[in-house]
């Protein structure tokens, strides 16, 4: 299957001279990607995978210093002089740009992009590259690929982009093929065929390499992974094997992070049943006006939901179906065009900015980007007492109240005087959790709380998520585009698609029998490690 | 609890950038001029508008370090009595440019609507009126006194600083933050006073001494034209105004010496504003 | 055809910013202390003849009623007579604008040029010394008073030198050159005469320098500003990593991107220019545009100032116009 090494790096050491000091971007990195080869770089932010990626095409910052060597294609890139390495940037090597939509040139049509890259190392005439771009683009699988030559990238779709992105880098015929986290800002079914299309790059003169944080996602077309943590390889191995005897501590944690689809949330107890819900949401629409009041889009379509006290609800979707939308209505902060939003029987749309403002400490929401969310401004305590303000409290009860949520979301009040951007990613949604529960709400949305964070830290929010629920005094609203993540967490689930409701029922019911198709399609399309591992178990260990 | 991680991670170091050489150099010639104006007295022999009745067109000399205009007034004391007036028209004129176009381009930038869409359209019309005839007309109109020309010149600039607020409060809206504080229960005033202002202040103030160097070059250009500081009072504009006639006559300290005050002062403005600009990341 | 619409609809809504415009200088200059009336009549006027004169200019009306009767003498494209010399307004402004057109079109071109070659040649060598120079240059550039700078010039390459004309007057009083199109350059070489020509450009060598050394610090600055942050994009470093030959890549991926924020910075650069250029004019005796209305405003000279705030007012908005255009060009992006 493999054939001979395009890529040997041996020894590969960057360190970046920055203005607090050196950073060891990479620290001793050895190793090696045959022919027909696919090899998955996995690692969380800042482990380094990027500044590996950019030194197999000696494209480091300025402040780079650089030792051990890189070859492909048994030529060493760090010794190349201008002319050989523009040919082995691209011809040698090339890579697909995370987030490809910012990464094309802007104001330049893709179509004109192949071209410039199909001339600058095929050597083709206009002609001929013209006719080679269009086959490129039947091969990375755009639809309508004539046309679609002579669109800018602007008017394309993100999947179009990555597909374009890739057509790119085949374009220059590269011995490498890189893919830096192909999969971002896709969803689950586009993540698939991306990333399958990748994989069937890998030939009889090509070697690929995927770069990843989601272990799950790459899992399926890797041949080999290589695990990266702050600069170090300190794994590598066959897939199978890595997925099922890890023997780095680092991917135990990795692995075990991994949401299992199949693990269901253990039971705690029933919701609690005193009278009328929590929260009904009740034949909702929302349709957002443009500006001058025409071509408005619907984003929700007759949605009706309800909560009791003590229960988890689920809301999952890809992305664009209507979701966080959905959490913004029932936050108040989007007026429905038509329906109702009661909460403890209150209907939101009848009430007037002030009425609206002292029913918040019945409701508090956790959002998406955790460190957006906090005012950089302000030190931890500011922003976590900035809900008290709803009821009047004497100072040292408000600080008793801070120090005591503080501690309970696992930071304590050591935390109290740092700004948001002395916090990482985590701490900061502890902060943000902490925000949200100090006014004790009845009701919190939780919305995308750990989509944005590293794989072991989300694993981390998740348990202090499954340990506040597991309480059973609030009513959660958990919104998530994770599968996975949600059977491990609501007691029921609703899908979201297009603005409608598909279905909703029970999780254990909804994950075991799934009545809608579209259901169907997005549980089919859940990467899980245990079924990976099996796939892999025939050829690899 | 299984937090090892996340909660192990340490304060992150606050970023450093370039720039503070260039501030320091700023800060340092500022510093000097304000010196030289505060001292004034003390580093001349001659008041600023005294006459040498022996000394006139007298090239830079042992009695007369940079010479005499042709009034028989001592330059270089003059130059020294002059900073005092560019300095404070400077800073003033900015300062109530901050205020008053700030708190126009805070309320328009957060009310939105028909009232943002009004003032700016308002602003369009003052902006596309010719600077020097607004200049004029204000000091012409409220007579031709120093508060007249900071309240002229500050009133020009104030539409700059309401498009720049009203910009800052517009992207500032789009931050989660915001929203969060509005979930969080937070009154309108709330939002605007402590999530909003904060943090569009900022690049108001960063863009401050780029400003004050224009202003002063506006308060001598507008001197120049002999529709500023009154004529005997030492100004730089006025003092190249009156200059301007020798420079035929191969006579150039007249000109030439305030002239340097004023490009010397105004870099020392710019120097600090490039700074800053470097030290937020704004520019490289 | 949509183009054809948006400029259109832009041109539309020049009309209530002239409008804005002129109330605004109308009110503006009436409330002004001082009185145009008694500065031409002679000292021997009795109240009657003051009266007749106030009444000959319309001056006696209520300040709606001269507001309304002015905006119909404009619609009909009459400016009125200046009240100071009673010769047409118009006829002045044909005469003048060419001149101070002349003088900051060649700064403006001048400017550009050096910024966009200097701004992107000092990005390519960030951090280098080159780099440093240009920015030193700019912001030294940045810092000069255009009036002062222009007195230096001349002490410099008239007193000291001998190589520029003296400051004053467009051309050497040895030609003649009769106006066709009110630009002399142009007049020159329509009409053949070269050495006419060459001393034409002799004696706009230091205005067109002294304002163009003004205005390109802020140009070339944010030149070099936009050159390095298309550079430090993902997609000129993707361009970049995907080995393209670097002719290709300064033309296709680097110069098109830096030029897209250009001309909104340079709209508010020329437009600033017209209304501005009265102190180079007036240190070089520049018989333009500003000179004359620097004149009529101290003279009270209403008819004079008021087309002159229409003139710079729509020059302004007619050029933004153009920027936007322009921008639109070299953007897909954007959408006119």
């Amino acid at each position: 299957m493999t054939g001979t090494d395009v890529l040997e790096i041996s020894g590969l050491t960057v360190d970046i001279d920055g203005p607090n000091g050196t950073v060891r971007a990479l620290d001793q990195v050895s190793l090696s990607v045959a022919a027909g080869e696919v090899f998955g770089l996995v690692g969380e932010s800042g482990g380094g995978k990027s500044m590996l990626a950019r030194s197999i095409v000696r494209q480091l910052p300025g402040r780079a210093r650089v030792s051990g060597n890189v070859q492909v294609d048994g030529r060493d890139v760090f010794a190349m002089d201008a002319e050989a390495l523009r040919q082995h940037r691209g011809a040698g090597a090339a890579l697909c740009f995370q987030t490809p939509r910012s990464s094309l040139s802007p104001a330049r049509t893709v179509g004109h992009q192949i071209v410039d890259r199909l001339r600058a190392h095929a050597g083709m005439d206009q002609a001929a590259a013209w006719a080679a771009a269009l086959a490129l683009f039947q091969q990375v699988g755009i639809r309508e690929p004539e046309r679609r030559l002579h669109t800018f990238p602007h008017e394309m779709s993100g999947g179009q982009c990555q597909r374009v992105m890739i057509a790119l880098a085949l374009a220059c015929g590269p011995r490498l093929l890189l893919a830096d986290e192909p999969s971002t800002g896709l969803d689950v079914t586009l993540t698939r065929d991306i990333l399958a299309l990748i994989a069937a790059q890998a030939g009889k003169d090509r070697g690929v390499i995927v770069i990843s944080h989601d272990l799950a996602a790459i899992a399926a077309i890797c041949d080999r992974i290589g695990v990266l943590e702050t600069g170090r390889l300190v794994e590598i191995g066959p897939t199978a094997q890595l997925l099922t005897r890890p023997t780095h501590p680092y991917t135990k944690r990795l692995v075990a992070a991994v949401p299992d689809i199949n693990q269901v949330r253990a039971s705690t107890g029933a919701p609690v049943d005193d009278g009328g819900p929590l929260l009904a949401v009740e034949n909702t629409d929302v349709v957002y006006r443009s500006r001058f009041g025409r071509q408005g889009h619907q984003a929700l379509f007759d949605v009706s939901l309800s909560l009791q006290k003590g229960e988890t609800l689920g809301i999952v979707g890809e992305s664009g179906c209507g979701k966080s939308t959905l959490s913004r209505t029932i936050m108040g902060l989007i007026r429905p065009t038509r329906g109702r939003v009661m909460i403890d029987g209150v209907d939101l749309a009848g009430l007037g900015r002030s009425r609206l403002r002292h029913l918040r400490n019945r409701m508090q929401m956790v959002f998406q980007d955790p460190i957006d969310a906090l005012n950089p401004r302000r030190s931890v305590a500011q922003i976590v007492a900035d809900p008290l303000r709803l009821i009047r409290l004497d100072r040292a009860e408000q600080d008793r109240r801070i120090d005591a949520i503080l501690t309970d979301v696992g930071l304590g009040p050591d935390y109290r005087k740092r700004r948001p951007h002395e916090l990482s990613g985590g701490q900061a949604q502890r902060v943000g959790i902490a925000r949200a529960l100090v006014i004790d709400p009845a009701l919190v949305v939780l919305d995308e709380p750990t989509s944005a964070l590293d794989v072991t830290i989300q694993a981390q929010i998740l348990e202090l998520i499954r340990r506040l629920t597991a309480r059973r005094d609030r009513g959660y609203l958990f919104v998530s585009h994770d599968l996975a993540i949600v059977r491990s967490i609501c007691d029921r689930v609703m899908v979201l698609s297009e603005g409608r409701v598909v279905e909703e029922g029970p999780t254990d019911r909804l994950f075991q029998a799934p009545q809608d198709p579209y259901t169907r399609r997005l549980l089919a399309a859940v990467p899980s490690l245990p079924t990976v591992s099996e796939r892999h178990a025939g050829n690899g260990g | 609890m299984a937090v090892v991680d996340d909660l192990t991670h340490p304060p992150a170091k606050r970023i450093r950038r370039g720039g503070d050489g260039l501030i320091a150099a700023g800060s340092l010639i500022l510093l000097i001029v304000l010196v030289g104006a505060i001292a004034a007295p003390w580093l001349s022999q001659w008041g600023p508008t005294e006459i040498d009745p022996i000394a006139f067109l007298e090239p830079p000399g042992p009695g007369h370090w940079l010479g005499t205009d042709g009034n028989g007034m001592d330059i270089w004391s003059r130059l020294l009595f002059a900073a005092r007036i560019d300095l404070g028209v400077a800073v003033a004129s900015v300062a109530l440019a901050v205020i008053v176009g700030g708190t126009i381009g805070l309320a328009t930038g957060y009310a939105g609507g028909w009232v943002e869409e009004t003032t700016m359209r308002l602003l369009d019309i003052v902006q596309a009126f010719p600077v020097f005839i607004l200049a004029l007309t204000v000091a012409a109109l409220l007579g031709n006194s120093l508060h007249t020309l900071i309240l002229a010149i500050g009133l020009i600039n104030a539409p700059a600083y309401a498009r720049l607020m009203r910009a800052e409060v517009r992207s500032l809206k789009r931050h989660i933050y915001i929203e969060a504080a509005e979930c969080a229960g937070n009154s309108r005033l709330s939002i605007l006073f402590r999530h909003l202002l904060p943090n569009a202040l900022t690049p108001l103030l960063v863009i401050a001494p780029l400003n004050c160097g224009w202003a002063i070059l506006m308060l001598a250009g507008l001197s120049f034209l002999g529709l500023g500081v009154a004529v005997p009072t030492a100004e730089w504009g006025a003092m190249i105004s009156t200059g301007a006639a020798d420079v035929v006559g191969g006579r150039w300290w007249t000109s030439v010496f305030p002239g340097l005050a004023l490009f010397i002062t105004v870099l020392g403005f710019n120097l600090i504003g490039e700074g800053l600009l470097q030290r937020t990341g704004q520019r490289r | 055809m949509r183009l054809t619409r948006y400029i259109i609809r832009r041109l539309l809504l020049l009309i209530p910013v002239l409008i804005g415009v002129s109330v605004l200088t109308f009110v503006l200059i009436r409330v002004l202390p001082g009185d145009p009336v008694l500065l031409i009549v002679p000292e021997t006027a009795t109240e009657a003849d003051i009266q007749q004169a106030r009444e000959r200019f319309g001056l006696d009306q209520p300040l709606v009623a001269q507001y309304l009767a002015y905006l119909g003498d404009v619609l009909r494209g009459d400016l009125g007579r200046s009240i100071t010399t009673n010769n047409p307004v118009s006829e002045q402004l044909t005469r003048r604008v060419p001149l101070t057109l002349e003088l900051i079109v060649y700064a403006m071109g001048l400017a550009l040029i050096i910024a966009v070659v200097g701004g992107i040649y000092a990005a390519r060598r960030a951090g280098r010394p080159s780099d440093h120079t240009a920015r030193v240059v700019a912001l030294a550039g940045n810092s000069l008073p255009e009036f002062w700078l222009g007195l230096v010039l001349v002490l410099i390459f008239y007193q000291a030198l001998g190589w520029a004309p003296p400051p004053a007057g467009r051309i050497s009083p040895l030609f003649s050159v009769p106006p066709i199109t009110g630009f002399i350059t142009i007049d020159a070489l329509l009409q053949g005469d070269l050495p006419a020509f060459l001393s034409a450009l002799h004696h706009l060598m230091l205005p067109v320098l002294t304002l163009a050394i003004v205005i390109t610090a802020p140009l070339l600055r944010s030149v070099r500003a936009s050159a390095l942050e298309v550079i430090d994009s993902d997609s000129y470093r993707c361009a970049e990593s995907h080995g393209l030959k670097d002719r290709v890549l300064l033309f296709a991926y680097l110069f098109r991107l830096t030029l897209i924020r250009l001309p909104t910075l340079a709209a508010l650069v020329f437009g600033n220019l017209l209304g501005g250029s009265v102190l180079v004019e007036y240190v070089f005796s520049w018989q333009g545009l500003g000179q004359w209305a620097l004149r009529g405003l101290l003279l009270r000279d209403y008819p004079v100032i008021q087309a002159y705030v229409l003139v710079v007012a729509t020059f302004y908005v007619l050029v933004f116009l153009i920027a936007d255009l322009l921008q639109a060009a070299l953007d897909p992006r954007v959408e006119v």
